[in-house]
């Protein structure tokens, strides 16, 4: 090989990686670092529903300041009763009543014992700590807990935490709980909330109470957990299976898990579990026993995503995958994320030609990457991961099943993931009310999926189309590796894109590509160019002068073309610059224009009107002449039909 | 079965059911017009409908629907009403052909319209009641199926037996729907040809569709297997999309669909022979 060639690939290497680094900055430095070990025995009593714990934390104090207090998840307190703030004012939860149930079936967490060990010193601390609730001032809520430590915990001592307590699961309401033979245990034990800098660079508690709105934020740990339950309980947890030992009618499961944010685990009775490998990821798939018939769609599925993120995004980043299908009475327990275990959900017999049960497993597989180990803080700025797991939703589910009839194709009908988002942002009463970048309880139960979710994917899907996949993918990959196992926040990622942009494409484009982005997200305000007038001031019978009055109801703009068709079947392009609300072009030809296409290319999926964007110089009958034929024929079919029936 | 080939005037009746299918037709027309007036509105100069010909698209139809203007509706009132009036005469054209289907020789149009004029009270009546008997029918069925939810959904291990029941119990709706009609066929019979009271005939048909179970068994096999025949059909043909458009196309569409209406009449009006009464 070439010396010359060997020496400049190498040189190109090594700038690549150095600008990627730059653009890294010190957050490489924090990736994977653990400050927390959990080690937690429980015992589950299934008449009960009442699991006993004891659990053991350390936890080193990694910051530059002493502290006096830690701050603890609860969130089985959130349905404790109906005045927390995860429930009050609430009659429904994702659309299910939850009030009419008995007082055993509200959950009750009980801490009988908190020490700290400090400098060998042990202390009972259980007298010194209490609920708080700083952000909505909700006394009757007790999903956050404040410990106040005896003496000052000083960087980069550790502490251990020795906790018992014992919980009473509730009936599903969300997420944790149970239903029948099903259990679901998520943020189901005290945990420590993310001990972090604020943007004043002040050290400080990040540990929100839990909102209808709001997922989780957690900080890596690591953890050793044992489990014990019944022996007919099929079980499927976060992490990696270590051993088992079976007492009388109980087993033992012991599980390990590390750099994990959350350690979940689900059990079910009338189940099965299929496991199998995916080159060296074990993967363990627990399905109702009704749902046999769609185990195969589920495989499928999986393997597909873990070869199409390796492929475009990064490789699978644990040892293990657990996907738990929850029966349908418990579905709200379903359709989340926890790490290396996500839960989905389906129904007994769903037809082959809707794929939504491949589509949500999909969107909760890929927070392994967004929320799993890109941490982001999903009470703060949900967009994040929820508009990341979208938008690679539609890509791998539209990989999986062909553009334009992914998500169903029935009759005629047909219609992909990445349409269906779309259709959920620009379906909004109102497109540009409020912008993505809030935290999640600023958002109202209308709004909140088709702006965190569906506008974050449709903006992430046109910026696809406007600097190409593989830029994209570069971007994305580049953004996994320099902020795995770190909490990327939203003004790091548009940093890193802005960056990342002008080393990918033309700096104009990289301009005004991210600019289209900005607004985006942190904008209110929409775009819907149309082409509202075409003049033809003919100069003489064989030259024409065109006048075309390009419009954009909106204020979110970015450069768009035009394509021209003449009558002889030849086009060209004029560019526009798009950001201002009124633009005429001026076409001097000897040809006829019959058809002007803005965008032609779609480009731009975050138009609230794509039809809008054609123009015919003609008046096209077509349309209205073939669909008022069809409309006439259905017409007359459904009345025909009422007629008959009586 | 037999009935059907039976001396018959075949011909003469084929032409009655074109002209009451013109009839129709003609009487829907103001309603595509009306339809076809508010679209060339709403799409004025784009071109949506050639980019559908490459194939279905629902970016092209969410846009299309979620941008109508506020002012206008494809059912308005006026298309309400014309619909609304469209209906009864489909109900009046139904009558007729049921009266039409057990006439051995040639009728004079105007001899059928009086017979149909005469009875029109007690059909419309008729006609109520079985709406009535359909709504009640079908209420009763998806009550069950609601309460079978709602009672069982969070005490049994899986939804399966109650997904298996809901889909079971909608199948003995619809074909309570073929019998209700059968039914409702029959009643018409005994109004116009043995001039029984309204309601009064529903029960005697009730009556008789048990006592020759046989034949309307066959008639709703028929009439079934016929419809889906047709509807596969028109799908088929509705598949095959020349990659152009133009007023040749559409207009041949327009045809094929209306060759499927016509095929449908014909369907009802041989079903309406089959049922005795």
């Amino acid at each position: 090989m070439d010396l010359k060639l060997i020496f400049l690939e190498l040189t190109l290497f090594f700038w690549i990686t150095n600008s990627n680094c730059q653009d890294c900055g010190l957050k490489q430095k924090e990736q994977g670092r653990r400050y927390s070990y959990y080690k937690i025995h429980t015992e589950l009593n299934d008449s009960t529903h009442v699991i006993r714990t004891i659990q053991e934390i350390r936890f080193k104090n990694h910051t530059d300041i002493p502290l006096d207090n830690l701050y603890f998840y609860l969130y089985l307190n959130s349905f404790k009763n109906e005045k927390s703030s995860f429930l009050k004012g609430a009659n429904e939860i994702f659309g299910n009543p939850y009030k009419d149930r008995s007082d055993l079936e509200w959950s009750d967490l009980k801490i009988l014992k908190l020490s700290v060990v400090q400098n060998k010193h042990s202390a009972d601390v259980l007298n010194h700590s209490q609920a708080v609730f700083f952000d909505d001032g909700n006394k009757d809520d007790e999903s956050v807990l404040e410990v106040c430590l005896p003496t000052l915990f000083l960087p980069d001592d550790t502490i251990i935490l020795k906790l018992e307590w014992e919980a009473r699961i509730p009936k599903v309401i969300a997420r944790a709980g149970y239903s029948q033979d099903f259990y679901l245990f998520c943020h189901w034990f005290p945990q420590l909330g993310v001990l972090e800098k604020n943007t004043a660079n002040q050290w400080y508690w990040n540990c929100h109470q839990f909102f209808r709105s709001t997922e989780f934020y957690g900080e890596f740990s690591d953890y050793d957990i044992w489990i014990k339950c019944n022996k007919d309980f099929k079980l499927c947890s976060s992490g990696e299976f270590i051993d088992e030992i079976r007492v009388g009618n109980n087993l033992i499961k012991h599980y390990r898990a590390e750099k994990l944010i959350d350690f979940a685990w689900a059990i079910h009775k009338n189940c099965y579990i299929r496991e199998w490998k995916w080159k060296n990821i074990q993967i363990r798939l627990m399905l109702p026993n009704d749902y046999r018939e769609q185990e195969e769609r589920f495989v499928a599925t999986i393997n597909f995503g873990l070869q199409y993120m390796s492929t475009h995004l990064a490789y699978y980043p644990y040892n293990t995958l657990s996907i738990v299908c929850p029966p349908l009475h418990a579905l709200r327990t379903g359709l989340m994320e926890y790490p290396s275990l996500i839960t989905t959900g389906s129904i007994f017999g769903m037809p082959s030609f809707i794929h939504n049960a491949e589509s949500l497993i999909m969107h909760e597989f890929v927070h392994q990457y967004f929320m799993a180990v890109l941490a982001n803080n999903e009470k703060e700025e949900p967009w994040m991961d929820e508009g990341f797991a979208t938008y690679y939703e539609d890509r791998i589910i539209d990989a999986l099943f062909g553009d334009h009839q992914s998500l169903i194709h029935f009759m005629g009908f047909k219609m992909d993931n990445k349409q269906l988002t779309r259709m959920e942002y620009t379906g909004m009463n109102n497109p540009s009310e409020g912008i993505i970048a809030r935290p999640a309880w600023c958002f109202t139960e209308e709004t909140r999926k088709a702006m965190i979710y569906s506008k974050t994917a449709t903006i992430f899907h046109s910026l696809e189309r406007i600097i190409g996949q593989v830029n994209m993918d570069t971007i994305m990959s580049r953004y996994y590796q320099c902020y795995k196992f770190t909490h990327p926040s939203g003004k790091e990622f548009m940093q890193f894109v802005q960056n990342q942009l002008y080393q990918l494409v033309d700096s104009s484009k990289a301009f005004s590509s991210y600019k289209f982005v900005k607004f985006g997200i942190y904008n209110e305000g929409f775009m819907d160019y149309t082409i509202s007038e075409v003049k033809d001031s003919a100069i003489s019978d064989s030259m024409h002068h065109y006048s075309i009055v390009v419009q954009n109801k909106g204020i979110w703009n970015y450069p768009l073309s035009v394509k021209m068709i003449f009558e002889d079947g030849s086009n060209a392009v004029e560019f526009l610059n798009g950001n201002i609300s009124q633009e005429v072009i001026e076409v001097k030809s000897t040809k006829v224009l019959t058809k002007l296409h803005l965008d032609p290319e779609q480009l731009l999926l975050t138009d609230l009107n794509l039809n809008n964007n054609t123009y015919s110089i003609h008046l096209s009958d077509y349309a209205s002449l073939g669909f008022s034929y069809k409309l006439q024929y259905w017409l007359q079919n459904i009345t025909h039909f009422i007629s008959f029936l009586i | 079965m037999n009935k059907l080939f039976d001396k018959y005037n075949w011909f003469w009746n084929l032409k009655f059911i074109l002209l009451l299918y013109l009839l129709l037709y003609v009487l829907i027309i103001p309603v595509r017009l009306i339809w076809e007036s508010i679209l060339r509105s709403i799409i004025k100069q784009e071109f949506i409908y050639e980019r559908l010909i490459e194939g279905y698209n629902q970016d092209i139809i969410w846009d299309f629907f979620s941008n109508l203007p506020d002012n206008i509706s494809l059912l308005s009132k006026p298309i309400l009403i014309l619909i609304g009036f469209y209906l009864l005469s489909n109900v009046a054209v139904n009558t007729t052909l049921i009266y039409l289907s057990e006439q051995k020789r040639k009728q004079e149009i105007s001899s059928v319209i009086k017979i149909i004029i005469n009875n029109i009270l007690n059909l419309f009546m008729n006609s109520v009641f079985s709406l009535l008997m359909l709504i009640f029918w079908s209420g009763i069925c998806l009550y069950i199926i609601v309460f079978i939810f709602d009672q069982f959904f969070y005490k049994l291990p899986s939804e399966a037996i109650l997904i298996q029941s809901a889909i079971g119990i909608l199948l003995i709706m619809l074909f309570g729907w073929m019998v209700l009609m059968c039914i409702s066929v029959i009643s018409k019979k005994l109004i116009l040809f043995e001039n029984k009271p309204p309601i009064r005939s529903y029960f005697y048909a009730i009556r008789i569709f048990f006592l020759k179970i046989r034949s309307n068994l066959i008639a709703i096999v028929f009439f079934s297997v016929a419809h889906f025949v047709v509807f596969y059909i028109y799908l088929k043909i509705d598949k095959i999309y020349p990659h152009q458009a133009n007023l040749g196309f559409i207009y041949g569409t327009a045809i094929v669909q209306q060759v499927c209406t016509l095929s449908l009449l014909v369907v009802r009006y041989l079903f309406y022979r089959i049922i005795p009464h």
